[in-house]
C-alpha cells in the first residue's frame, strides 16, 4: 500500500499536489547543528515525479 | 534537488509553467535535465535555466558556444563546500526530441561526468553528490568506478526504493517516481567520516506529514479552473442521446434505495471534492458527478446540479428504455473498477466494501 493521500478522504491519488512543500525550506540542503550520528549534511531528494508535482494526475 | 523529468510525457506547456511555478516555490537547490523537461521539443534549456536551477555535465552547444546548462554547482552550508553534478543518458533522446534539431547535442556521460567530479574536488568541496538521468544501469557505473563522490541519486528510471544500494563504492538512492516520496539523505560532517551516509528515509507525501501550502496551491488552482473552462468550452456537449439523471429522479419510484443512497458516501461525493477545493479538477470531477465527460452527463455546477455526487447511474447501466422496459443489470465489481481502482483506492474489496452502498 502506498502513502495516504494528501487530502485525508481514501479516493485520492497519493501524490505530492500541493504537498507541499510547506515545508519548503525541508526541500533544500540544510545542514543540522548536531543529530544523534553528529553532525550532518541533510539533502532531499526527488526524482522522475512526471507532471504530478503540481496536479491531481 | 531532483533528477530530472518534472513533465509528463504527454505535459502542455501551459502545465509546464504551473510545475515550473511549483518547483519554484518549493526552492529547489538543483535539478539535472531529463528528457522530459524538454517538453518534446517545446522547451528549451535556456527557458529551464531561466527559471529553476537546472543543471547537465553532457549536453553540448552545437558550435563553439556556451554549453546550454552548467555541468555542476557547489553550495556552501555552515562553512562546508557541497558540490553537485548532474548528467542524462544520450539514449534518453532515442524517442525525441531529437537535440541537434534543438541546437545542441548530447555526448557520452562518462568523461563529462569524471571532469566534472575532478573540477568540484579541485575546487574543495568537501562532499560531492551526482544527480543521475542515467537510469540505473548509470548509476551502478558511477557508483562502482568513479572516484570521488559521496552520494547518487539515480533518475529516468522512476525505480523506488526503501533503502539505500550500499553494495557499490559509493550509495545510491532512487527517490522513486511521481512524487510520492522525497528521499532524505544524511551525510556525515564528521572529519573523520566525512560525506559518509549516515541514514536514508524514504519519507511519504501525503496530508499526513504535510500541510498544503497557500502559494503553490493557489498555483495549482488557477491551473485546474483554467483546465476546466477550457473543456467545458471545447468538450462539454450538454445533450446526447442518453438521459442522465439526477438521484431525485430516480427516487420518486425507489424510495427506499434512495433513502439508503442518501446515507452513503456517494450522496456526498460532490461535498467531499468542494471541501478540498478541487470542484473544478478534471481528474477528480469524474468520479464525483454523475455522467461527467459523456454527453448529457455532467457539465458543471451551475449547469446540472442536479448531477452532483455518484448518483444512480454510475453503478446502475440503466437502459434506455427503463423504467418502461428493461430493468439495469445486476451491479458488478468492473463498475466499481472505474473510480474504484489502484492509486486512488489500493484497499477497495468489492466483496466487503460493496455491501454498505447496496441497497
Amino acid at each position: 500500500m502506498g502513502p495516504r493521500p494528501l487530502f485525508g478522504d481514501t479516493m485520492h491519488k497519493p501524490i505530492i499536489v500541493t504537498a507541499a512543500l510547506a515545508l519548503t525550506a525541508a526541500l533544500s540542503l540544510v545542514i543540522a547543528a548536531s543529530t544523534a550520528d553528529g553532525p550532518v549534511l541533510t539533502v532531499v531528494v526527488t526524482s522522475d515525479t512526471w507532471g504530478e508535482l503540481a496536479t491531481c494526475g | 534537488m531532483d533528477t530530472g523529468d518534472l513533465f509528463g510525457v504527454d505535459d502542455k506547456p501551459r502545465k509546464a509553467e504551473a510545475v515550473l511555478e511549483v518547483y519554484r516555490l518549493a526552492a529547489y537547490d538543483l535539478i539535472a535535465l531529463g528528457d522530459q523537461d524538454l517538453l518534446g521539443g517545446e522547451m528549451t534549456p535556456a527557458r529551464l535555466l531561466g527559471i529553476l536551477p537546472f543543471a547537465c555535465a553532457n549536453l553540448t552547444p552545437l558550435a563553439n558556444d556556451r554549453p546550454p546548462l552548467p555541468a555542476t554547482l557547489i553550495l556552501e552550508r555552515g562553512g562546508v563546500k557541497v558540490g553537485l553534478a548532474a548528467v542524462i543518458h544520450p539514449d534518453c533522446f532515442s524517442t525525441g526530441p531529437d537535440p541537434a534539431a534543438l541546437g545542441y547535442g548530447v555526448s557520452d556521460w562518462q568523461e563529462p561526468l569524471r571532469e566534472a567530479v575532478a573540477n568540484l574536488r579541485a575546487a574543495g568541496c568537501d562532499i560531492v553528490i551526482v544527480l543521475s538521468h542515467l537510469g540505473v544501469p548509470g548509476e551502478v557505473e558511477i557508483a562502482q568506478n568513479f572516484t570521488g563522490v559521496d552520494l547518487v541519486v539515480g533518475g529516468h528510471s522512476g525505480l523506488f526504493r526503501r533503502q539505500p544500494e550500499l553494495s557499490y563504492a559509493a550509495p545510491v538512492v532512487w527517490p522513486g517516481r511521481k512524487g510520492r516520496y522525497v528521499g532524505v539523505a544524511r551525510l556525515s560532517l564528521d572529519p573523520d567520516t566525512l560525506g559518509r551516509l549516515v541514514s536514508y528515509e524514504a519519507i511519504p507525501v501525503d496530508g499526513e506529514v504535510l500541510e498544503a501550502d497557500p502559494a503553490t496551491r493557489a498555483v495549482i488552482l488557477d491551473y485546474e479552473h483554467e483546465r476546466y473552462a477550457d473543456w467545458l468550452e471545447r468538450f462539454y456537449k450538454p445533450e446526447g442521446e442518453y438521459a442522465w439523471h439526477g438521484a431525485d429522479y430516480c427516487g420518486a419510484c425507489h424510495a427506499d434505495q434512495y433513502a439508503q443512497w442518501s446515507s452513503t458516501p456517494h450522496a456526498r461525493a460532490w461535498e467531499s471534492l468542494v471541501a478540498t477545493g478541487d470542484d473544478r479538477n478534471l481528474e477528480c470531477i469524474r468520479c464525483h458527478a454523475t455522467g461527467f465527460g459523456r454527453p448529457g452527463g455532467f457539465g458543471s455546477v451551475e449547469l446540472t446540479p442536479h448531477l452532483t455526487g455518484v448518483g444512480c447511474q454510475m453503478c446502475h447501466e440503466t437502459p434506455a428504455e427503463h423504467p418502461s422496459g428493461e430493468r439495469p443489470p445486476a451491479v458488478e465489481a468492473r463498475f466499481c473498477a472505474v473510480c474504484h481502482k489502484p492509486g486512488y483506492d489500493d484497499d477497495f474489496s468489492f466483496s466487503r466494501d460493496a455491501e454498505p452502498v447496496s441497497h
